[in-house]
């Protein structure tokens, strides 16, 4: 249990660590790859653009020399007139001497040539071998080519769209054509095209040795945006940027070539409709033909490293927080060492072990200052724990005596009934219930000869053990002077007397005495300052005997008490009590009260002693509810028969 | 009985005895292969002409091989040529005769680029124009007669890169093809104005299947089968236009033209609007159309003389039962 209560605490730092930790190394990887991302898109691009202008350089340079072969020759033929055989072995030297030149034609008007309609001389390379051809057999045919007709129309040099070698090879090719012209009455009049035809299968080889990244590429459109190089050769002059914008269905890569055909520089993104892959394309133009190059650069190589660096950020995150969860692991444990200790002791403790020696503890830390703790608990709870027991033992003691006493309460009152089961000229119950163990009310009834019956009542001052004997002393004298004395007067002032001698606690007692005649039904009786006793009447009538004849006995050595007389009808009844009854509290802190004992008895005026005791009993019960019982009750009836 | 068993089973298995002894038939189409001549590849690859009995081989097409020059020269037995052309070639004493129309409408349009300002016909006043310089002239020509357009016309071979390199101002071009072209070459309709000659009264029909007349007379009930097959053949390729541009690449790679499938299946879509101008087939030349047709070009000058209907078709009606 203990062990997993440690291990549990352990777990729970580790874990809240752990979670930290967590979310600060996912923040982290978040935050540097947002913040990355566009620093390294920024860079790839432009070590991309750098790349694509670097290659348009190269390409143009290759390109402007080319130019200058046809352009020179031009330049020649305007400003002199050169015999058939010399031209022939220009061009022969033109194709023979640069290897990039596949053939060269000077290409004639109608009758500008001298001594031809048509003149067009073609020299080639077949097979390795230079070859003539003049293309004016067919006709006028080579007039309406592209690389005739286009320059001519718009009086400019021009670079061809590109086109397959004519044997049939797969070599691309691509003509330039210089327009020369000669002044004719005043005129510049066009006389032929020079046209040399550049193999570009140079081209290829400058674009495919591009590193570019996986799925990267490079590509050349023409001016149509036909396919010059691409990394599928099945495109290459089969097919457009818009023939392929068209059968993928993609709007986005025709405006993009739209643009590049334009001759704009730019970078656009575009998402393949092939794979589905976030792409960016560069494009610039060549300057000298107007084409269009293009790099093309999945989003994944531009963040290639980007991922890299994130993963070696995960990866550092996370074995950083293995060893941060072994350290916290660790350093709990043997945090949570001394107090799993001090948790065994004081459990050994709480088995009773008071003695136990708590372990010695020095972390110099809140489990040093818990320990300390214990220890003062432990001092406390030994010298309260010896306290307890010998308080204990002290009122254990008190406890037996006070049983003592009760005991000796409770056989001084007479508690047999019916008491006098022979004697029919009256009826009697009573009732005595301490509220401590010891009480100081007292009752008692005996007859004193044949026909007087003595009964009394009284009420101690205080209570417990000394109430308890003056009550036993009171009580004895009573039984004494009751059968020497005749008048319950003297029985009262011999009672008083011997109260008063020696009360060093200065003691007191209230008693009502009565002595009937069982036959006659004259009741003589003293009353020393205690509770006036109530007579039911048979016929119904309650009255209360008022009169007083003293203070209360064991307080002047030398009073003497006075005495009264009345008489009672068969069934009439004397009810005494003591205050246990009329000062009976409720819960609102009222008392029973004199006017509510009487509206009690007034029915009962006709039941039997029993009954009225129980009654009343019951009834006061009721009035105080859970109120604990603070005072005595006693209640004794006697119901006078007659004979 | 063996003979008039023998009879019975000739006579059922009429159709496959052609097979046994298959009509050869050589033909032409008028260009190089491309989806216009769909239906021909399809029906000899999907065995229809095989079915009625044809042993046909097509030849490449293209200008080096000027389809009524291969009939005249008896290199082929059936080509196919624009209405215009054909009725040219027989004012000029060429013996040809129609024995199916392809094509129901004109799908000439006259295109220029919205930036040379040119809205109307009329804006072609003092432009310069590119026409075809050997075939298929007629017709643009006839148009600019209709209009009184004064223009320099520049007598192109067959490509659209003059137009676009901005060396003229307006191109005759064909719907199905070098129109798509020029979209396929960064322009956008909206960037270009068509002038459709459908719209402009000089609905001309085109391609049309001919042979001459002599070659015909031989085994007409073979050539009406031609027809026949070679529409079986276009219909199916309507139905199928992937398998059908699957054929027509395979017969552009076998004559290394270069192909792509976009501009190709742009094209076969046209032909369909072409040929199904009521939404099905219809290999009859109208009246209508080549009485309009043969108007226009004796109102140009192009031919001289009339020519009748039923002569020019003669065998027509064969070649529908």
């Amino acid at each position: 249990m203990q062990m997993q209560q440690n291990r549990g605490l352990a777990y729970k730092i580790s874990l809240f660590v752990l979670l930290g930790t967590l979310i600060t190394v996912m923040l982290m990887v978040a935050l540097n790859y947002f913040h990355s991302k566009a620093l390294m898109q920024k860079s790839v691009l432009a070590d991309a653009r750098n790349m694509t202008f670097a290659t348009i350089n190269n390409i143009q340079t290759v390109l402007v020399s080319a130019e200058k072969i046809p352009f020179n020759l031009a330049l020649l033929l305007e400003h002199s007139e050169i015999p058939e055989d010399k031209l022939n072995d220009y061009m022969q030297q033109i194709v023979f001497y640069n290897p990039e030149v596949f053939g060269c034609c000077v290409a004639y008007e109608p009758n500008m040539f001298p001594g031809k309609e048509l003149y067009a001389p073609y020299y080639y390379k077949k097979d390795g071998k230079l070859t003539y051809v003049n293309l004016a057999k067919d006709n006028y045919e080579y007039l309406y080519w592209n690389w005739y007709q286009i320059p001519k129309m718009l009086n400019k040099p021009m670079w061809s769209e590109p086109y397959f070698d004519e044997g049939g090879g797969d070599i691309v090719m691509s003509t330039y054509s210089v327009p020369f012209y000669t002044e004719m009455n005043g005129k510049m009049v066009l006389k032929g095209i020079v046209t040399v035809d550049i193999s570009l299968d140079w081209l290829q080889k400058i674009m495919s040795s591009l590193y570019i990244g996986k799925g990267g590429y490079a590509f050349l459109i023409s001016r149509k945006g036909t396919f010059v190089t691409h990394p599928n050769v099945n495109l290459i002059m089969n097919t457009s940027i818009f023939t392929l914008a068209e059968e993928r269905n993609d709007k986005h890569l025709r405006e993009i070539g739209k643009r590049m055909i334009h001759g704009e520089t730019g970078t656009a993104r575009f998402d393949s409709r092939i794979n589905k892959q976030r792409t960016w394309i560069i494009y610039a133009p060549l300057p000298s033909n107007k084409w269009s190059m293009g790099v093309v650069l999945p989003e994944k190589i531009l963040l290639g490293d980007l991922m890299e660096m994130n993963r070696f950020l995960i990866l550092a995150g996370i074995i950083g927080i293995i060893f941060l969860v072994l350290i916290i692991v660790v350093l709990t444990r043997r945090f949570i060492r001394p107090l799993n200790k001090l948790a065994r002791s004081v459990d050994y403790i709480a088995k009773d072990n008071f003695d136990t020696v708590l372990p010695v503890v020095h972390t110099d830390d809140e489990i040093e200052i818990l320990s300390q703790s214990f220890y003062n608990m432990q001092i406390a709870l030994k010298s309260y724990i010896k306290n307890l027991m010998e308080t204990t033992a002290a009122r254990e003691k008190l406890d037996s005596e006070m049983k003592i006493a009760h005991d000796i309460q409770m056989s001084i009152v007479p508690r047999t009934f019916p008491p006098f089961p022979d004697r029919h000229e009256l009826e009697l119950y009573a009732l005595l219930e301490p509220a401590r163990a010891v009480g100081g009310d007292w009752y008692d009834y005996f007859f004193t000869n044949e026909d007087h019956l003595c009964f009394a009542i009284g009420d101690v001052s205080g209570k417990g053990v000394p109430a308890a004997i003056l009550m036993a002393v009171i009580r004895t004298y009573l039984r004494a002077k009751a059968t020497s004395l005749v008048h319950v007067e003297e029985i009262m002032n011999a009672i008083n007397v011997e109260a008063s001698i020696n009360n060093d606690y200065l003691m007191f007692a209230t008693i009502f005495i009565g002595i009937l005649n069982v036959h006659s039904g004259v009741l003589y009786y003293c009353n020393a300052s205690h509770n006036p006793p109530y007579i039911l009447r048979s016929s119904g009538e309650i009255t209360k005997i008022t009169e007083m004849h003293g203070v209360a006995v064991g307080i002047f050595e030398d009073k003497t008490y006075s005495s009264d007389q009345i008489q009672l009808y068969p069934g009439d009844a004397v009810v005494l009590y003591t205050d246990g009854i009329t000062e009976a509290m409720n819960e609102n802190e009222d008392m029973f009260g004199y006017a509510h004992l009487e509206r009690i008895l007034k029915p009962l005026t006709m039941n039997d002693a029993k009954t009225i005791v129980l009654n009343v009993r019951e009834e006061v019960r009721n009035f105080t509810g859970n109120i604990e019982q603070t005072d005595d009750i006693t209640i004794e009836v006697i119901r006078f028969q007659g004979d | 009985m063996k003979f008039a068993l023998s009879l019975v089973i000739f006579l059922m298995l009429g159709i496959s005895l052609h097979a046994v002894s298959p009509f050869k038939i050589t033909f032409i189409p008028q260009w190089q292969p491309q989806a216009q001549f769909a239906g021909y590849y399809v029906a000899k690859e999907m065995g229809y002409y095989q079915k009625y009995g044809l042993d046909v081989t097509i030849l490449p097409g293209g200008p080096e091989e000027p389809s009524a020059e291969m009939l005249e020269k008896e290199k082929v037995d059936i080509a196919t040529m624009f209405l215009a052309s054909a009725l040219t070639e027989r004012a000029k004493g060429l013996d040809i005769i129609n024995i199916g129309q392809v094509s129901q409408m004109s799908s000439l349009i006259f295109v220029a680029k919205k930036s040379s300002g040119i809205r109307s016909p009329s804006d072609m006043n003092g432009k310069k124009i590119g026409i075809w310089r050997s075939d298929f002239r007629e017709i643009p020509l006839a148009f600019l007669d209709e209009y009184h357009i004064k223009a320099t016309i520049v007598p192109i071979s067959w490509s659209v890169d003059l137009f676009l390199e901005d060396g003229i101002d307006v191109m005759a071009v064909e719907w199905y093809n070098e129109y798509h072209q020029i979209l396929n070459s960064g322009f956008d309709p909206n960037e270009l104005v068509t002038f459709f000659f459908y719209d402009h009264q000089l609905n001309v029909p085109e391609d049309g299947i001919y042979c001459l007349r002599s070659t015909y007379l031989k085994n007409p009930d073979a050539y009406n089968r031609f027809v026949k097959a070679s529409f079986e053949g276009w219909n199916y390729a309507f139905l199928h236009p992937q398998e059908a541009l699957n054929i027509v690449l395979k017969y552009m790679q076998k004559s290394h033209i270069p192909a792509n499938l976009a501009h190709q299946n742009w094209m076969l879509n046209r032909m369909k609007d072409i040929i199904q101008v009521d939404g099905k087939n219809n290999s009859r030349l109208k009246e209508t159309d080549f009485a309009r047709t043969q108007y226009l070009l004796l109102k140009n000058g192009m031919i001289k003389s009339n020519i009748s209907y039923s002569y020019f078709v003669a065998g027509y009606a064969d070649a529908t039962k």
